[in-house]
């Protein structure tokens, strides 16, 4: 029979898994191979190319939606290894079998429906093809080719020398023991040859026997490793073949599962086929089948390696015409980045440093809490851990509740709304009508909350009495922000602005940056009623008390008037109210806006 | 993942929804009644059957005549009593030349059918066939009778298989009577599509009897593959989401109870079964494969008796999984009074597991229980290997270190169950 994995063997792999496809290049370097085994991936959803490492050098690998433009690609590739999800690995799985280039499918997902693969056998013997697996890791051809995970790792690989050929055919129903047994096999004999594992379904591709049969066919193998299960009957076949003659090289063998006895119900373990039922598929009467036709068992599996050693002595390694294998140097593969920081090997200055929140782990967290248990607290207890370093106190929450309120909206005709509607009905995306309104935000509209509270702040530091503070302002000419409304009057007054003063009331002790402003309101409205302290001078006065109460040091309140938090406070609220408008205007459909000519006075 | 048994009210409410699909002459729609013990008292009226009631347990077992569990009677309140019997004390059952024991509380209630004949049939799924038995001597003497038994291969295909024929002809054979053996050709023929249809894995009625003309299914015992509910939850809609009791006997404590739960929510696999509350070993183990050798190895070393516990975490566990996982088991090895107890955490070289990550949920929940370890004096010894081992073992040995617990651990380096001949022998 032709060999199903030799040096020169070429695969497809279907579904791009950077992790077991690198495994596989790196198997490949540490064999010196000149060129990867993995030819082409299939990825239903995008076709191009897949960024991996072949040694130290990047390469590229065509990617491509179905196996027929794979196939097309490189006709020498006969394996298609298929990491496919449960659902979609039966059809993956036909079609491979039903492509003439393709001689055998290795088949991963756990879970398959036992009747979907029953029919995959019953089309892999009519197109005699091969399928290892379902569940399966695997297989290894020593110094030729790895198929998926088998193996392990790159470091267990050249540990149990799977680089070179031995003389052992290494078959085993799980995949996780596989790795073990090559390890096994490796410490008591001159190496693996090839070694497979079959999966542990009720009904696997190709069969214990089968996959021996496979092996014992290579002349480079001069003795079998079978590692079996309770549940089934196919080591029953084994015997069979070793009585019948029709193996006839030494076999070593274990069927794992005689704890089953001591279940007083049938029991089900790990894998699918492994399941106690009837005497006849018991780890110990499959034992003792394969011990009375000829092969080796041990007393227990902590013998395994022992009796392997002892038959591979005597059976192997003292026949006249043994030949030593070669030994091979590995070629070691370069340090992933990721495994080389991992282990401390390389250090590296990082780019960007975060401090306010954390994805890596199992939960994310905004500042050191965990989100779970941030969603039932109100929405200012996330603003609370994602703005300030210095968290604020209940009061300080509340009041920035209030002003997210108190901003979100003031009706389609300030600025911020207006230009929001006009970009939502000259077509523009949700992002671009929203950007729109709020690059209105400014000295003029919403973005005086910052200036006020610098005014304020440094009153009050400097102990600067009021009418003086109006004074030198007129002086100079300037305004003094968070003063003054168009509409709004001492005899007409803002409700927002009272609602922030009743807060401040009920909830402050110390108001002095409030009671300044209020001062400085009373000197401001003696010339003009409309200059009176607005929303943008109320936040500022009350957040700034806040601050004060909070324990927040002189510096700090500096920085945060620096960094232009208070305005945050307006541009986060109205953002509430600019997104409303937006929404508004492309549910109604309203057309392009365009201004009439009768309110524009043309010079 | 993998075959399990479903209650026979369950699967006869199956075929009956979908017999007829297959063979259009049987239309009786199934009047049987599942009872659970528990809610006897809130029955107040049971449905009137023509020649009165059969009731027998529904735990997924079989021969219900054999161990005398199998009630016929008229009278509603005899009928209901007997379940109130039955159910108030611990039965005990043989199978497989094993004595089950355990506390009856589904019961199935049917029609019963006066018959002369019984039928049998069986169908069970192998590699590349369907196996049928067939027998015109039914009933309880089945097994005893097996010459009687006719076997008929049917070569597996997933969309056409050449049943009627197969069936027919063998049947054929059998009866004579041109009209009988039409009758139980088609009807078994259909029964061997709804048992594709709905991906049963093995299936046995017996007896099936005619009465009027009519096939009546009696006894009914069944498994289901339940890797294919994903794609039959339209099909099972008639019973729900299909439930897979474990079976009867494995009468389970919370801690067991619980990993099901988990198993059953989590991407992973996690299995646990208490064998021996006061054992010596207790096992930790990972891997499908490499779990069940860890606890064949301290019995075939001669210590049958002191296994506590059988393991496997494997699939790859998040790590919290992992720490409710251990802690789970942990609860049931602090109660045990040993003094020498050992907790084995073991597992073969993994391929793609990294270790480093599994055991930081291990190694949270030695960690949140170290007192314990402590006064109860509980060794650990670890032997493990695949990616990222050393980082793995390390923290494990510097975590037991911090709280003074006595810990060995071993790399690839030690033969993997020689961890186990090391906990027995110290």
């Amino acid at each position: 029979m032709q060999e199903l994995f030799t040096k020169n063997t070429k695969v497809i792999f279907y579904n791009e898994h950077p992790v077991p496809i690198q495994a596989m290049l790196d198997y490949d370097w540490i064999c010196a191979k000149s060129e990867p085994c993995v030819s082409a991936i299939i990825n239903p959803k995008k076709s191009g190319f897949h960024k991996t490492f072949f040694g130290p050098k990047e390469i590229l690998i065509p990617v491509f939606k179905t196996l027929e433009e794979a196939v097309r690609y490189d006709p020498k590739a006969d394996v298609l290894i298929n990491f496919a999800s449960v659902r979609s690995s039966f059809e993956s799985t036909k079609v491979a079998l039903e492509a003439p280039n393709i001689r055998t499918v290795v088949l991963v997902a756990e879970g398959i429906p036992e009747n979907q693969t029953r029919e995959l056998i019953r089309l892999a013997k009519e197109n005699k093809k091969w399928i290892i697996g379902p569940s399966t890791v695997g297989a290894i051809k020593a110094g030729a080719i790895r198929v998926g995970y088998s193996g392990g790792s790159s470091e267990n690989i050249i540990e149990s020398k799977l680089y070179q050929p031995g003389s052992v055919g290494v078959v085993t129903v799980s995949g996780g023991m596989s790795n073990e047994v090559y390890s096994i096999v490796n410490n008591n004999t001159d190496g693996v040859n090839e070694g497979v594992a079959i999966g542990g379904d009720t009904y696997p591709g190709s069969t214990l026997l089968e996959n021996v049969m496979r092996l014992h066919d290579n002349p480079e193998i001069k003795m079998l490793v079978v590692l079996g299960e309770i549940g089934g009957t196919d080591e029953y076949e084994i015997a069979d073949a070793i009585k019948s003659g029709k193996i006839n090289k030494p076999v070593v063998a274990w069927v794992s599962g005689t704890v089953a006895e001591l279940f007083p119900t049938e029991v089900q373990f790990g894998h699918a086929g492994a399941r106690s039922g009837s005497r006849k598929v018991s780890a110990v009467a499959k034992n003792k089948a394969l011990k009375d036709a000829g092969a080796y068992i041990p007393k227990s599996f902590n013998q395994f390696g022992y009796l392997i050693k002892k038959v591979f002595d005597d059976e192997v390694r003292k026949k006249k015409d043994y030949i030593p294998p070669t030994q091979v140097t590995p070629q070691i593969p370069a340090l992933d980045f990721e495994s080389a920081i991992r282990d401390g090997l390389i250090r590296r200055r990082t780019s960007i440093v975060s401090g306010i929140s954390d994805d890596r782990g199992d939960k994310l967290t905004y500042n050191g809490v965990d989100i779970d248990k941030i969603v039932d607290k109100p929405l200012s207890y996330t603003i609370n851990a994602l703005w300030f370093e210095n968290r604020l106190d209940e009061t300080g929450m509340d009041f920035l509740e209030l002003c997210l309120k108190l901003t979100a909206d003031h009706g389609p005709a300030v600025v911020t709304a207006h230009n929001a509607i006009t970009t939502a009905r000259a077509g523009k995306d949700l992002v671009s009508s929203v950007v729109s309104g709020l690059l209105t935000i400014g000295p003029r509209h919403g973005g005086a909350i910052n200036d006020a509270a610098k005014w304020q702040f440094e009153c009050i530091t400097n102990q600067i009495d009021s009418a003086d503070f109006v004074k030198e302002m007129n002086s100079k000419g300037e305004l003094i922000m968070g003063i003054g409304h168009r509409i709004k009057s001492i005899q007409n007054p803002d409700e927002r602005v009272q609602l922030i003063k009743k807060f401040a009331k009920k909830n402050l002790k110390q108001t002095e940056h409030l009671e300044f402003a209020l001062e400085v309101e009373n000197e401001t409205t003696k010339k003009k009623n409309n200059l009176i302290l607005n929303v943008d001078g109320a936040i500022g006065a009350v957040f700034l008390d806040i601050l004060k109460s909070n324990k927040y040091e002189d510096e700090e309140i500096l920085e945060l008037i620096e960094m232009e938090l208070f305005n945050a406070i307006f541009l986060l609220g109205r953002t509430i109210g600019i997104i409303g408008h937006v929404l508004d205007q492309k549910r109604m459909k309203e057309p392009l806006y365009r201004h009439p000519w009768d309110d524009i006075l043309y010079k | 993942m993998a075959q399990k048994a479903i209650r026979e009210y369950y699967g006869k409410k199956l075929i009956f929804q979908y017999l007829p699909e297959f063979l259009t002459s049987f239309s009786q729609g199934y009047k049987g009644v599942e009872i659970d013990s528990k809610q006897l008292n809130q029955i107040n009226k049971l449905p009137n059957f023509k020649y009165g009631y059969v009731a027998k347990p529904d735990e997924l077992f079989g021969k219900r005549g054999k161990n005398n569990l199998v009630f016929i009677n008229t009278d509603q309140k005899k009928v209901l009593n007997w379940i109130k019997s039955k159910s108030s004390v611990k039965t005990v059952i043989k199978q497989n030349e094993k004595e089950l024991s355990g506390s009856l509380r589904r019961f199935i209630l049917e029609p019963f059918i006066p018959h002369d004949e019984e039928y049998y049939l069986a169908i069970k799924t192998e590699r590349l066939v369907d196996k049928l038995y067939f027998s015109t001597s039914g009933g309880v003497e089945v097994e005893d009778n097996w010459e009687k038994v006719t076997g008929i291969d049917i070569p597996f295909s997933l969309d056409n298989s050449p049943i009627h024929s197969y069936v027919s002809n063998t049947i054929g054979k059998l009866i004579k009577d041109k009209q009988e053996s039409t009758l139980l050709a088609d009807f078994v023929s259909a029964i061997y599509q709804v048992f594709k249809l709905l991906d049963f894995s093995y299936l046995e009625i017996n007896p099936f009897v005619i009465n009027d003309g009519e096939i009546h299914l009696l006894d009914f015992v069944a498994r289901m593959d339940n890797t294919a509910v994903y794609k039959n939850r339209k099909l099972y809609e008639v019973i729900g989401e299909p439930e897979f009791a474990p079976p009867f006997g494995s009468e389970m404590p919370e801690s067991e109870t619980k990993i099901i739960e988990m198993d059953e929510s989590s991407g992973a696999s996690l299995k646990y079964k208490l064998i021996n509350p006061d054992g010596k070993i207790w096992l930790l183990t990972s891997g499908g494969g490499g779990s069940v050798i860890f606890a064949d190895t301290v019995g075939d070393l001669g210590y049958h008796s002191e296994i506590a516990n059988y393991t496997d975490y494997s699939g790859n566990p998040n790590t919290d999984e992992t720490q409710e996982f251990c802690e789970i088991i942990f609860s049931d090895m602090f109660k045990s009074n040993r003094k020498d107890k050992v907790l084995i955490v073991g597992g073969g070289i993994a391929n793609f597991t990294d270790i480093a990550k599994t055991f930081t949920g291990v190694a949270r929940a030695i960690e949140k229980h170290h007192k314990q370890f402590n006064q109860q004096k509980i060794r650990i010894f670890v032997r493990r290997g695949g990616p990222n081992y050393k980082r793995g073992l390390e923290f494990m040995k510097s975590m037991a270190e911090k709280y003074n617990i006595e810990i060995t651990v071993h790399g690839p380096e030690m033969y993997m169950t020689e961890v186990v001949r090391l906990a027995l022998e110290t």
